[in-house]
């Protein structure tokens, strides 16, 4: 179970991080002219760089946990070996695509390159004119387009995978910004007591007095529309509950021996916190943080298909619901395909919380 | 009891402050305002100045803010919401009570088939704890906790109003052509609210249960039910009478996070569904930035979530003398 949970939730992010070399309207690789290119790799953005990293390290951090746990050589190199190649792919990028890259499939019918198209070959934002020259829109799935095409000839796994990976970004920002609040007001709450205590926790209550989406819905007829509002506002959102169990956590390690023992030591009060009491209660967070990524990664889905999410031309996989909903009769995979997505993410991360939280904590393990 | 209940009302107070206030400072701090259009992106006036200040001074808006917010408190206090922005004002006051209506039944059909689904399936759970029927609807709850609520209502429709089946309505509240009242009336209302009222209530159902189960687990674990099997109390007497009246406590504390919904809705099932609730009218009201429809739906929202919460609290309280005691 814990094994299938965190090797589903890894290839998912795996899935997202990879969307520019699984979907992209660049060739992978090509000889053009003679010339040995890799249009893809050339032109990463940063954003594709940043993801690299991540999935570089989440693989050294597996490497390093295999080697902790004095697995065999291969379960220690493979990860390994992976962390090296993401961050080797992390370097890359920054380069302009040219005019023969662009135009690969013309190029190549005109026996001018030999060229590795990605596999899903197109990327989200593409129209495909040999789609519209067909004429059927939108275009059921077939050999060129696996999952079929959306109403402007734009392929739909393409912009399912791209549009996932914008939601997993957004879905882990609002997270890492509800557990900063909700861990420094659970702080708070743990070394102060009384009247700050009292107080915060009358925010705390008045947060939750409002159904989630609406509060953000709320707020949102007052900003700015964007990715970076959608993922401050679901943070700020969702820090109660990280608020809650951290100060649970801290009010009960407050009254341990080793704590009682550090302060009699004299060890100042900001070391007391951080050294002592958040390493302690990290854990029961960490499985919270886990759970909120899976609700934020579907108040996110919500808010995009009622137009609140990501500004248009991004794909995003709650506006390709809202528009799959009007052809849910001709085309229904365009409405039911990015519905399903979000679910074997929210499934995936859903069962690695699940046994993260039934997982015995180290102190019992020893005793 | 009665001095409780006065701390528990008094609590409200700041609450209730702490909204209203939060509500009018957001609206007065959104960009725009109610003169943007009047002013060219070139900082040049279209209007002229005086007539701006002369406006300005009409409608009060030179004020201090804290005299503003105490009129506008006043107002809402007797229900003038204004009116709303756009082309054709309407009273604020007529559009919530309208999709209040029509949010209120919705939900209430739906939170009743979601408590009496789901609390007797998580007792059942519960009593049959361990067994592999149990451990598979266990894993069916879990799959179905994980699934959106979009796709639960997409998928709806796409079975029963567009797929092989074509046996329901897809969206609105009434068809066209069917009459307002009578018998013909009422089977067209309830053939349009059954697919919202389903998928609510299958989206809450395993959080129901799940609650339930857990709250009846601790329960069964006791003596007095071991003894109640031991007089030879039948089990179901035992489960939905002797068990079920303390198990669940939890779901009556959950009663507080029910309500609100009662009165939100579901922005995500109203705007699926095309039905004019108090989601879909937020949501629109959002869009449009119609700043006093905003401003009346998060107040009663919030005011409906406070009553929640007391509601829940005094439930509580009749129900367990311990909870007062805390």
């Amino acid at each position: 179970m814990r094994r299938g949970a965190i090797l589903g939730a890894f290839a998912l992010v795996a899935a997202a991080a990879l969307a520019p070399l699984l979907a992209h309207e660049l060739p992978l690789a090509g000889r053009f002219g003679g010339e040995l290119r890799f249009p893809v790799l050339r032109c990463l953005t940063g954003e594709d760089r940043l993801w690299f990293a991540l999935l570089a390290a989440l693989c050294a951090a597996f490497a390093g946990a295999a080697r902790l746990r004095r697995r065999s050589r291969a379960a220690v190199a493979a990860p390994a070996a992976g962390a090296l190649l993401f961050a080797l792919l992390a370097c890359c990028g920054g380069g302009r695509p040219r005019l023969d890259e662009l135009d690969w499939r013309a190029t190549r019918a005109a026996g001018r390159a030999a060229v590795v198209p990605t596999p899903v070959g197109f990327g989200p934002l593409e129209s495909d004119d040999v789609a519209i020259a067909a004429g059927v829109l939108p275009a059921p799935p077939s050999a060129r387009h696996w999952l079929g095409t959306d109403g402007s000839a734009r392929d739909v796994a393409a912009r399912l995978l791209h549009g996932m990976r914008v939601s997993l970004a957004t879905a882990v920002a609002a997270t890492a910004v509800a557990l900063g609040l909700g861990l420094l007001v659970g702080l708070a709450c743990g070394a102060w007591r009384g009247f700050v205590d009292l107080a915060l926790m009358r925010v705390v209550e008045v947060f939750l007095c409002f159904p989630q989406l609406f509060l953000v819905l709320v707020v949102f007829a007052y900003l700015p529309h964007g990715r970076t509002t959608l993922a401050l506002l679901l943070g700020v959102v969702g820090w109660t509950t990280t608020a809650q169990i951290a100060r649970a956590e801290f009010l009960r390690l407050h009254g341990e021996e080793f704590v009682v023992a550090a302060r009699a030591l004299g060890v100042p009060a900001w070391r007391l916190a951080l050294r002592h009491l958040l390493p302690n209660a990290l854990e029961p967070v960490a499985v919270a943080a886990t759970f909120g990524v899976a609700g934020a990664l579907l108040a996110e889905f919500t808010l995009s298909f009622l137009g609140f999410g990501v500004p248009p031309p991004t794909p995003s996989l709650g506006q390709m619901l809202a528009e799959g909903k009007g052809v849910l009769e001709t085309a229904p995979w365009i409405a039911l395909l990015p519905g399903t997505v979000i679910f074997l993410v929210v499934v995936a991360i859903n069962a690695l919380g699940e046994s993260l939280r039934r997982r015995p904590a180290p102190r019992r393990r020893v005793a | 009891m009665r001095a409780w209940l006065l701390r528990r009302l008094l609590l409200c107070v700041p609450t209730l402050v702490g909204l209203t206030l939060v509500t009018f400072l957001l609206s007065r701090l959104a960009p725009g305002g109610p003169f943007a259009s009047a002013i060219d992106p070139e900082g040049a006036s279209r209007v002229p100045l005086q007539e701006i200040e002369a406006m300005r001074t009409l409608l009060g808006l030179d004020r201090p803010l804290s005299v503003q917010y105490l009129e506008w408190l006043r107002r809402f206090a007797t229900l003038d919401f204004g009116t709303t922005l756009g082309i054709a004002p309407v009273p604020v006051a007529a559009r919530v009570a309208a999709a209040l209506r029509v949010t209120f039944w919705l939900q209430l059909a739906s939170v009743t088939l979601m408590l009496g689904l789901g609390v007797p399936l998580g007792v059942w759970c519960a009593a049959r704890v361990g067994t592999r029927r149990e451990k598979t609807t266990g894993a069916l709850l879990f799959l179905l906790h994980c699934t959106p609520m979009l796709l639960l209502g997409t998928l709806l429709m796409k079975l029963f109003c567009v797929g092989p089946l074509r046996v329901l309505p897809m969206i609105g509240l009434h068809s066209p052509d069917a009459p307002d009242h009578g018998l013909a009336g009422a089977l067209d209302l309830l053939k349009h609210a059954t697919l919202p009222v389903a998928c609510i209530a299958l989206a809450g159902l395993p959080g129901i249960a799940r609650f339930a189960r857990a709250g009846m687990l601790d329960e069964l674990a006791k003596p007095f039910l071991v003894a109640a099997a031991a007089r030879g109390i039948p089990e179901r007497r035992r489960l939905f009478v002797h068990a079920l009246r303390v198990g669940i406590l939890p779901i009556v504390a959950l009663l507080g996070q029910i309500v609100p919904f009662l009165v939100v809705g579901s922005v995500t099932v109203e705007k699926l569904f095309s039905l004019p609730g108090m989601g879909q009218l937020a949501a629109e009201a959002i869009l449009a930035r119609d700043y006093p429809t905003v401003m009346a739906v998060s107040v009663v929202v919030g005011v409906a979530a406070m009553a929640g919460f007391l509601l829940a609290d005094v439930v509580q309280a009749l129900l367990d003398r311990r909870v007062r005691l805390a």
